[in-house]
């Protein structure tokens, strides 16, 4: 009897916890993060505000994807942009890579490229993805990912905190994230 | 209080062994009761293992070729995937190899990666299923085998350091630590108090937002986004702790060998944050405690069996929630764990919801000491922590080089030891989940079905980028 009360005390008396943000958090990039780089020119395509995302790895560290994770969380949440991360290819509007790409990962990558509908656009994620980083381990020397697909837009960072990831997504389209001009300006 | 204690590294002179020998005096130490730590391949064609015993480390290499003794089971599962490793790298280990094969009318393959789930690693799972229920696990790794091994050796002991902290963000600071024990035993060089003090607290920051994420991860996988959103948003609010102390939200490029690479932001660590987190985090626990939806799923959830968790001894929170009492920090305490650490969580059911349980009292345990070591802060704001000395040229050559020396660090995801070698310029690593990913098929296979998978993966925690280092 004693449980059956408390379980309707709990119902009546709703959650205890209301630490959810009303609205996302103002303080988007932490200081010392770089804004994201266009490196070559994303496809037009219809589109542009609500994109399925179908993120892969191609030798990090775990860092980008502890990050990625937290896109969906209250604090930063991509959904209110349109944005949902997709377990297939075939849905996949965007590719996101994260690490620095190894041998072993070039067919995956390329054939998950190749499973993805027309337009097609690539952002790569973190600072060891460019080939002159100095903390890039030594096996991932020889392959370069830009040669194995076309980056649109790459996010430096180690890892790349979330706001910067959002901005990056954004800049695959064509759009600027909010707040970001206001950041830059700041600098 | 006296501190007699064991050092925190061990300079070590492992004992040449018969290659045909090998496996056996490995063998004989693990029937002894000691603890396999590393078994790795040395450059020069040699083969190493290093045991954990009461008294001290102890090493042997393999002098000369040919195939290597047969060890007891024991030693072959706790070496499960560096046997792997050694194959791979030409070496014979003549021992049979526990390739899972399931095959039978209705017994489906259901392939899994490497490109899984939403947001995920590369590591290719077979998962072997007749309907529901789960027969076996098969775990492909290799695909981001990014040699930072050798990256640390080419880089040397100032430099590798960086790299250390790239081989999980999972273990940032524990990798860092147990690298920059390692060459401070190696190159005689111990660290300012005040280093030892801060890397404590960085430690346990660590700790927090690493048990927090994967708490979260096991809500979300229980399918309670409430409870997902609450502790990543807990989480979120510790990564911005890490910023404001350190410049860095995973606590990257703080800690060097010798001490520290700079000094951290004391005044940003006020012990209101963690008060006001860990009350948040009492509140959404307890509703956690109070869901039984939740519990039903955790309970009897990849239970680790008995025979495997006492041959492979997993460690960290895997290990404490399978009832093997092991903690770096207690057992083999080092630098700042020397005048007491945490309060250690035990558990016996081995799990999910054990593991579950051994998080969350970790959690509190790291804030209680956390407050404890702010409450009296002298020692974070005592003397240099940056070296002033520059560290001898790499490698180190001469007579007087040490050979061999062990560092090891608790992380939040179990024990991490670095083998380093000054005279030889090599590095060698043993993360936490390069052990505890040889319980996972077993405890997948224990009366499981389809939908318990996602709760035992995140309940374990590993990371695939420390396995495939």
């Amino acid at each position: 009897m004693a449980i059956v009360y408390r379980r309707w005390w709990r119902a009546l008396r709703g959650p205890r916890t209301t630490s959810f943000p009303w609205r996302p958090s103002p303080e988007l990039f932490p200081p010392g993060s770089r804004p994201a780089e266009v490196l070559q020119a994303p496809p037009p395509g219809l589109l542009t505000r609500s994109l399925a995302i179908r993120q892969i790895d191609v030798g990090s560290c775990g860092g980008p994807e502890a990050e990625l994770s937290l896109l969906t969380s209250p604090t930063y949440d991509i959904s209110r942009f349109g944005y949902s991360f997709t377990p297939s290819p075939r849905h996949a509007d965007l590719l996101l890579v994260t690490g620095s790409l190894q041998e072993a990962m070039i067919p995956v990558l390329r054939q998950t490229y190749e499973a993805m509908p027309e337009p097609r656009r690539v952002v790569a994620m973190g600072c060891c993805a460019a080939a002159d980083c100095p903390l890039r381990p030594a096996a991932a020397a020889t392959a370069d990912l830009r040669k194995v697909v076309p980056v649109h837009v790459w996010v430096p960072g180690c890892p790349p905190a979330p706001a910067a990831i959002i901005a990056g997504l954004f800049a695959a389209v064509g759009r600027e994230a909010p707040g970001l001009k206001e950041w830059v300006k700041g600098r | 209080m006296a501190i007699t204690r064991s050092a925190p590294a061990d300079v070590l002179v492992p004992a040449p062994v018969a290659a045909a020998d090998f496996g056996d005096a490995v063998a004989a130490a693990l029937g002894q009761g000691d603890r396999l730590l590393t078994l790795c391949r040395l450059p020069g064609g040699e083969v190493g293992a290093v045991c954990d015993a009461p008294e001290g480390v102890r090493g042997w290499r393999a002098a000369g070729d040919g195939p290597l003794g047969r060890p007891s089971a024991s030693g072959v599962v706790a070496a499960l995937h560096d046997e792997a490793r050694l194959e791979a790298e030409g070496v014979e280990w003549s021992t049979p190899a526990p390739q899972v094969r399931v095959h039978g009318a209705g017994v489906f393959t259901f392939p899994l990666g490497p490109v899984r789930a939403d947001v995920a690693e590369c590591a290719a799972w077979r998962l072997f299923v007749m309907g529901d229920e789960v027969l076996g696990l098969h775990m492909g790794f290799g695909y981001k085998t990014r040699g930072m091994e050798r990256a640390m050796a080419e880089a040397g002991p100032e430099a590798g350091v960086l790299l250390a902290e790239r081989v999980t963000a999972t273990s940032v600071v524990a990798h860092a630590v147990a690298y920059a024990q390692a060459w401070e035993a190696a190159l005689g060089i111990p660290p300012s108090p005040g280093a030892v003090a801060w890397r404590g607290v960085l430690a346990e920051l660590e700790r927090l937002h690493s048990h927090l994420g994967d708490l979260a991860t096991l809500a979300a996988s229980t399918g309670l986004p409430v409870a997902q959103a609450e502790l990543i948003l807990l989480r979120e609010q510790m990564l911005r702790l890490n910023q404001d102390v350190t410049g860095h939200r995973y606590l990257r490029g703080v800690v060097g060998v010798g001490g520290l690479r700079r000094r951290p932001e004391r005044g940003a660590l006020a012990p209101a944050r963690l008060t006001d987190m860990l009350a948040t985090f009492a509140a959404v626990i307890d509703e956690l405690d109070g869901s039984t939806s939740f519990l039903d799923r955790l309970h009897g959830a990849g239970r680790i069996p008995a025979a495997w968790a006492a041959a492979v001894q997993p460690v960290g929170p895997v290990g404490r929630a399978a009832g093997v009492p092991y903690d770096v920090r207690t057992d083999r305490p080092y630098g700042p764990y020397l005048r007491g650490a945490p309060a250690p969580a035990l558990e016996t059911d081995a799990d999910a919801w054990a593991r579950y349980r051994v998080r969350v009292r970790e959690v509190e345990a790291s804030v209680a000491w956390l407050l404890e070591r702010l409450r009296s802060p002298r020692a974070l704001d005592e003397g240099p922590v940056v070296p002033s000395q520059s560290l001898p040229a790499h490698p180190v050559s001469g007579a007087g080089a040490t050979a061999m020396a062990l560092g090891r660090a608790e992380g939040p995801r179990g024990e991490v030891c670095y083998l380093v070698s000054p005279a030889g310029a090599w590095v060698r690593v043993r993360p936490a989940s390069a052990v505890n990913w040889a319980v996972l098929p077993p405890a997948v296979a224990e009366n499981n079905v389809m939908q318990d998978v996602p709760i035992i993966d995140a309940s374990f925690g590993l990371s695939v980028a420390a396995m495939d280092r």
